[in-house]
């Protein structure tokens, strides 16, 4: 059985992971992240809506979290908008609102409350997104609401398509390999540009694609874009997730993906290991500190002791003992159900994880 | 007044099958159900096309019916057949006395068996535990009970007759001791009305009894609630029987892309608003694995529970549910109520519901004067699908799509074929899992098909659509989108019955307790009720 | 039970896999893996038909498989359903030959320089496109007699290992099999050369089960003594590697015996980088490396992603001083073996690399680094960057001191 040592291990790549990995890696420490594949965020792009934090989730935090979160997706080209006392109704494919404090740049254009004339863009031939329903239902739900975004349907045409239906998937990849891709695209929404102040478009401008990009694309274009986040496979929140890890292997994280932490090695009270199902044998990687945020499946790798955590997030029996000294549990781990302000939780947990095992603000720093 | 001679209450197997029968009678018959078709214990059930097995010890009588009926429907319906074969497995743990009785019983009662050793069982159906000792073949089948609905009604509208779905008969009108009219409530816009008739059947089910008291008669049928747990692939190829008296969880049948496990057996009070408790599908479970032992590992989809309509006149005493007799009862109220025109077919099983229609048609036609005897074990329900348009239909679509479209629709594929040469967007795959294009969808939902749809979940009655391991919440979006597409349903509308679809699918997924379909679940929660904001998870 | 066996059931359609696909990306009205592998293997147990051309497009890169959150076999079951895909007679015909490239081997080094001339010249290579299906735009790699040096006697006290060369090593590239030979004794580690024949590899690759099920069988038998007593396999080539690890097992894991011993094998096999990385750990690596100002970049082979080793090399270069490594983090070159050849595949393949071939033009190396032979090739092809196995550098940053 090999081993890797790091000063961190942090198990689970969603809002939660990372943002412990930033935190740490930002500080200093050497950290291997393992994953088995992509957080859920990449569902809903990451957006946050802000719920009160019960009281014991630290909540008083949560804007040094805030704060730390969006620094990192500006470093990673994927510059999260808004803060924790804003409130935006952004659109989504079933006409209705979201009530969202923050979200990656590319959504946040989308407010319904702000007196615009907004173009639903559809593209013919694109599979489970129509432009004409969204608005009919935007445009409904916006008067339910009070909200005073008046939205149009239109629909463009593009000479490429992979065949006679196209998913959003496809339009990224083709948007990521393609100048001429995103020239056609541009010039097919110019017309639109000219009497509405706002271009909605199904989230498809990328995979690898950031705010240079974005940006460059919506100058060129001169009016202001949003997307929407489709169907599974949504290609704003894997834009996200792609932007976030890149970054972090760039500043040194080592990433073990695609394969399940299947046993924490728990021994003296502490965590000695954690074991990667990996091919052949067990790979084993060896922190000094480990942080749980393999999402709200997965408590069972606690075992059956774990009950809660203590203000250092670290998990504990029913009657109070600290599990492992040197663990943490950060994200949906924490409660068994996801949902509403998952995101929310997800990233102060993480950031607090992650700074409480770099000595700042955390356990180190009070002993 | 609207009227006609014959009216139809339920919609399922038996009714279905009354309604062709009419038809090819030359009698003018509607058929009304207060759902869609297939609503009660028809859509409730496993499939299984009987070979009489399960029934040959404890009632022979039943089991020839069944071997009868089950050949008969293996030639008129071929299209709604899956004729899969089936094997009666004998374990260790069950009383090895039964093993002679059955297959003596098979031979007096005409169902062809033959032995075969636990090697070769094992090689037949791999997924088997290794210590069995042996096994019996026998010609049990699974038949597609939609299609196998959809199918009689669709040759009887052919021919003429009526059918309206969401149209529930709420009253039963007599003068003189004679039916006369029905009224009728439409379910989902409230509108009503009333037709009238000079006979009316009682095809009700579980709600046979409910029926009969709107003409002032009492029909006793007991519920008895089954439950059954749908696994999301082919477990076995064949169906599998455990070799000893029927009991719970016995049954594991091949249904399309998936296998229906079944079935648990408690008497209800009524047919409506059932539910699998945990302990039951627990139960279910534990012996689903004493069966086949991978089901351990396996994904159940969903849990769906229905009634068994079972006849109990006075004379049949308290017995349970598995003890009344499954043969089904042909009640002529003028003759034991007094009430011309009004007559009841209750009890039976799917796999008899040609019969059953059989011999109620016998009793309507004589009261009639109609001199047509029954055509229905010869007359083939569906004609055959033109080869160039199923050449065609292979060509501009993948092969298990072709395939799957060529099974269901029949002649009617030769609408889809035309309907993508001229759009070919519309052979696009909008549920992936069952491999349902839009071009179906939209032929269902359209003016062209013979049985209507109002719902997405009607569509998936017809198509399957939903029936996978996303249990709608991908496909059901995108056939939300093609029922507004096709503009028949506004935008409004089509949220709305988007909105019911995903309550459906969620209810049958939250009796699941465990494993993957609890995260599938999840993410359909989370996905619509938080990203999209739009249909939040009912707590409790 | 084979772990493809009931694995579809955890599909939760969530389509990450299709996001990582380098097919998908490259080859737009590719399916993708979600539709070939869990979707249409329950369709497939129906009974119903569903056999496709698409399968041969799949890379089995085994990306999809890991991002998969759900741990289902993605790519596995699209081999299975390769495995049963009927093609037409000439790629039939080709495709025998790439599944077997030790035999293939074995007949072009009878007479090595032969080989070469004929397969360099164009005339061979039009008719080998016209009639064989192999793309005229690839050239072969060069035939070598092989030579990978005598085994050496193991050592009281000192540490010995099997080295498992694989095709491209014992035919291709010979020389550089020597090196690992050195490298492993520079870190005294004693060598044994294993005499097993390909790993089978390309056989499943090429839908072929039959042959790689034969192979797997021949490579249990020339392996399990060794590793029955205890010594270690190594491997320099990582789709050989991931054979090792996952594919004998895969393959014969209904077999009882066969399956217990593939297990066995499994658990002994070593990439090289990890088997260095591994004696680092306990500080047993030589690391008396010269300073070097190479500038290099690294590409992590899909082979070597899938073994769930980290990225040993990496790290290994890392600690020659002065040495300057990137890794270019750009997914799947698009060789994938014999694929790249293949007439009818050569588009995809490049434009699969297309996102490597800017990445190494991004940063610009003196070289690239990889352990895959075929990605090398693919690389040079692509970039007209020269691309080296990353042993021969670690084993150039001792040679100051001369050799031992
Ligand atoms: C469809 C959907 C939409 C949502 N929309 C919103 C929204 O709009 N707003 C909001 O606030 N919240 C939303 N949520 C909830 C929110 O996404 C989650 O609560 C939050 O992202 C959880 O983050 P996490 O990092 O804790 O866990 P996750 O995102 O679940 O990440 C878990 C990580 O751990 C890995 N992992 C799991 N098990 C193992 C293991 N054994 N070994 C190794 N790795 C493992 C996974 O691969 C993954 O990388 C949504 C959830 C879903 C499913
Ligand atoms: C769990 C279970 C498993 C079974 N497995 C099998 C099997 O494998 N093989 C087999 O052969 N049999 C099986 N059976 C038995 C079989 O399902 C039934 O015997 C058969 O389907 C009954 O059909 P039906 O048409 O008589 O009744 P139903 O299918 O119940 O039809 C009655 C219909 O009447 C409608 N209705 C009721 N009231 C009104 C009204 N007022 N106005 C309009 N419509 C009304 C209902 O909506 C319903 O659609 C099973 C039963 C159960 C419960």
């Amino acid at each position: 059985m090999e081993s890797y040592r790091f000063d961190l291990v942090v198990v689970g790549a969603g809002i939660a992971g990372l943002t412990a990995a930033a935190a740490a890696a930002a500080r200093g420490l050497r950290v291997g992240v393992v994953n088995a594949g992509f957080g859920l965020f990449v569902f809903g792009a990451g957006c946050v809506e802000s719920r009160q934090l019960l009281p014991n989730e630290a909540p008083e935090k949560l804007g040094e979290a805030i704060e730390f979160f969006c620094d990192l997706t500006r470093r990673a080209g994927c510059p999260f908008r808004g803060g924790l006392d804003e409130r935006r109704h952004l659109p989504t494919i079933m006409g209705s609102f979201q009530t969202i404090a923050l979200a990656p740049f590319y959504l946040w254009n989308g407010d319904a409350a702000a007196q615009v004339r907004a173009a639903v863009v559809g593209i013919k031939g694109l599979s489970s997104f129509d432009a004409q329903f969204a608005t009919e239902r935007l445009n409904h739900n916006a008067r339910r609401q009070d909200l005073n975004t008046s939205y149009v349907a239109r629909e463009i045409e593009l000479s490429w398509m992979p065949g006679t239906t196209a998913t959003t998937l496809q339009l990224a990849n083709r948007f990521d390999r393609d100048a001429d891709f995103r020239r056609e695209l541009q010039q097919a929404l110019e017309p639109i540009t000219r009497d509405t102040d706002l271009i909605i478009l199904p989230g498809m401008l990328g995979l690898r694609s950031g705010l240079n990009e974005i940006s460059d694309f919506e100058r060129a274009l001169d009016c202001p874009l949003c997307e929407l986040p489709t169907l599974p496979p949504s290609v704003p929140g894997v834009r996200l997730s792609n932007a976030i890890e890149r970054y972090l292997r760039k500043s040194g994280v080592e990433f073990f993906s695609g394969f399940p932490v299947r046993k924490i090695d728990l021994d003296g009270g502490r965590c000695q290991a954690v074991q990667i199902d990996a091919p052949a044998r067990p790979l084993r990687l060896v922190g000094d500190e480990v942080i749980l945020a393999s999402g709200q499946f997965s408590a069972p790798l606690l075992g059956a002791e774990f009950f809660g955590v203590d203000g250092w997030l670290r998990p504990i029996t029913r009657s109070g003992a600290v599990i492992a000294e040197n663990l943490h549990v950060a994200g949906a781990l924490l409660r068994s159900t996801g949902g509403h302000g998952g995101n929310e939780r997800a990233i102060l947990t993480g950031y607090r994880a992650g700074m409480s095992v770099a000595g700042q603000g955390g356990r180190h720093a009070a002993e | 007044m609207e009227s006609t001679q014959v009216i139809i209450v339920g919609g399922g197997a038996t009714g279905a099958g009354i309604l062709w029968d009419l038809s090819l009678r030359g009698i003018p018959a509607v058929l009304l159900e207060k759902k869609d078709l297939a609503n009660g214990a028809t859509g409730r059930c496993h499939g299984l096309l009987h070979s009489g097995g399960r029934y040959v010890v404890k009632d022979p009588e039943a089991a020839r019916e069944c071997a009868v009926e089950s050949a008969i429907i293996k030639k008129i319906a071929p299209h709604c057949v899956h004729d899969t074969g089936g094997l009666f497995v004998r374990y260790p743990q069950d009383d090895p006395t039964f093993f002679d009785r059955w297959e003596s019983a098979c031979r007096g009662a005409g169902i062809a068996s033959e032995e075969v050793s636990a090697d070769d069982a094992l090689g037949l159906e791999p997924n088997l535990p290794k210590n069995i000792l042996g096994a019996y073949t026998c010609p049990d089948a699974h038949v597609d009970v939609f299609q196998l609905t959809r199918s009689n009604i669709a040759a009887a509208v052919a021919r003429g007759a009526g059918f309206r779905a969401y149209c529930e008969v709420t009253a039963i009108n007599i003068e003189d001791g004679r039916v006369r009219s029905v009224d009728y409530r439409d379910s989902r816009t409230g509108e009503e009305g009333r037709i009238a008739c000079e006979v009316v059947i009682n095809a009700g089910g579980g709600w046979a009894q409910k029926v009969a008291a709107m003409a002032g008669v009492d029909v006793p049928v007991r519920c008895d609630k089954g439950s059954l747990l749908v696994l999301n692939h082919n477990l076995v190829t064949r169906v599998v029987n455990r070799c000893r008296m029927p009991g719970d969880a016995d049954i594991l049948v091949p249904a399309g892309p998936v296998c229906i496990l079944g079935t648990s057996s408690m008497t209800v009070p009524g047919p409506e608003g059932l539910t699998a408790a945990a302990e039951e599908v627990q139960h279910l479970l534990d012996l689903g694995i004493e069966l086949i032992p991978t089901m351990a590992e396996a994904r159940v989809l969903r849990i769906f529970s229905g009634a068994r309509p079972l006849y109990t006149p006075k004379n049949a005493g308290g017995a349970g549910g598995r003890e009344i007799s499954r043969g089904y009862a042909l009640l002529d109220h003028a003759a034991l109520d007094q009430v011309e025109g009004f007559v009841s077919i209750v009890g039976g099983k799917m796999t008899t519901y040609r019969l059953m229609a059989e011999v109620t048609c016998d009793l309507i036609a004589s009261k009639l004067g109609v001199d047509r005897s029954c055509e229905t074990s010869e007359e083939p329900l569906r004609l055959p699908v033109d080869p160039r348009i199923a050449v065609k239909a292979r060509q501009i679509l993948p092969a298990q799509a072709a395939a799957i479209a060529e099974r269901r629709l029949g002649p009617d594929l030769v609408h889809i074929v035309n309907a993508i040469d001229e759009r070919p967007e519309l052979a696009e795959i909008i549920c992936e899992c069952e491999q349902v294009t839009r071009a179906e969808v939209e032929f269902v939902l359209g003016d062209q098909a013979s049985v209507p749809v109002h719902t997405i979940s009607d569509i998936g009655r017809r198509t399957r659509l939903g029936f996978g391991p996303c249990q709608g919440t991908f496909c059901g979006y995108k056939a939300m989108l093609s029922g507004y597409r096709s503009r028949r349903w506004s935008a409004a509308q089509a949220s709305d019955e988007f909105e019911r679809f995903l309550d459906e699918r969620w209810k049958g997924q939250s009796f699941v307790p465990q494993g993957k379909q609890v995260e599938q679940l999840y993410l359909s929660h989370d996905l619509f009720g938080v990203t999209y904001n739009f249909h939040d998870r009912k707590e409790g | 039970m084979r772990r493809n066996d009931i694995s579809l059931d955890n599909c939760l359609k969530c389509s990450d896999c299709v996001t990582v696909c380098p097919v998908v990306t490259a080859h737009p009205a590719y399916p993708g893996p979600k539709h070939l592998g869990p979707e249409l293997e329950r369709l497939r147990r129906e009974g119903l038909p569903c056999d496709t051309e698409w399968v041969e497009y799949c890379l089995g890169c085994h990306r999809c498989d890991l991002a998969c959150p759900n741990q289902v076999d993605v790519s596995g079951l699209i081999a299975a359903a390769k495995a049963r895909h009927q093609k037409p007679f000439l790629r039939k015909m080709r495709d025998f030959w790439f599944a077997r490239p030790g035999l293939l081997g074995s007949l072009l080094t009878i007479a090595p320089r032969l080989t070469n001339l004929l397969l360099g010249l164009k005339p061979v290579r039009l008719l080998m496109s016209r009639f064989l299906k192999i793309s005229a735009k690839r050239r072969f790699p060069a035939y070598v007699a092989p030579d990978l040096g005598p085994s050496q006697a193991a050592e009281a006290g000192a540490a010995s290992v099997l080295f498992f060369p694989g095709c491209a090593i014992r035919y291709n590239q010979p020389d550089l099999g020597r090196k690992v030979v050195q490298l492993l004794q520079r870190n005294g580690v004693r060598t044994t050369i294993a005499t097993s024949g390909c790993c089978g590899l390309p056989a499943l690759a090429n839908g072929d089960e039959a042959e790689a099920k034969l192979r797997a069988r021949a490579g249990i038998e020339s392996l399990i003594e060794a590793v029955s007593s205890g010594t270690r396999i190594v491997t320099a080539c990582t789709s050989c590697g991931h054979m090792l690890k996952t594919g004998f097992a895969d393959l014969l894991g209904d077999e009882g015996e066969l399956a217990e011993k593939s297990r066995k094998i499994a658990e002994s096999t070593f990439d090289l980088g990890e088997f260095l990385m591994g004696r680092a750990d306990q500080g047993l690596l030589n690391e008396a490396f010269q300073p070097s100002s190479l500038r290099l970049a690294y590409h992590a082979p899909c082979h070597q992603t899938s073994q769930g080793i980290g990225r040993p090399w990496f790290h290994l270069l890392r600690r020659v001083p002065g040495l300057r490594i990137e890794d270019l983090d750009a997914g799947c070159c698009g060789m994938s073996g014999t694929f790249g050849f293949k007439e009818e595949k050569y588009p995809v393949s490049m434009a699969v690399g297309q996102r490597l071939f800017e990445g190494i033009r991004d940063a610009d190396p003196q070289m690239v680094v990889t352990e895959c032979a075929t990605c090398r090739m693919q690389i040079e092809h692509g970039s007209r960057v020269k691309a080296i196995h990353p042993a021969e550098l670690l084993l150039a940053a001792y040679s100051e001191q001369g050799q031992s």
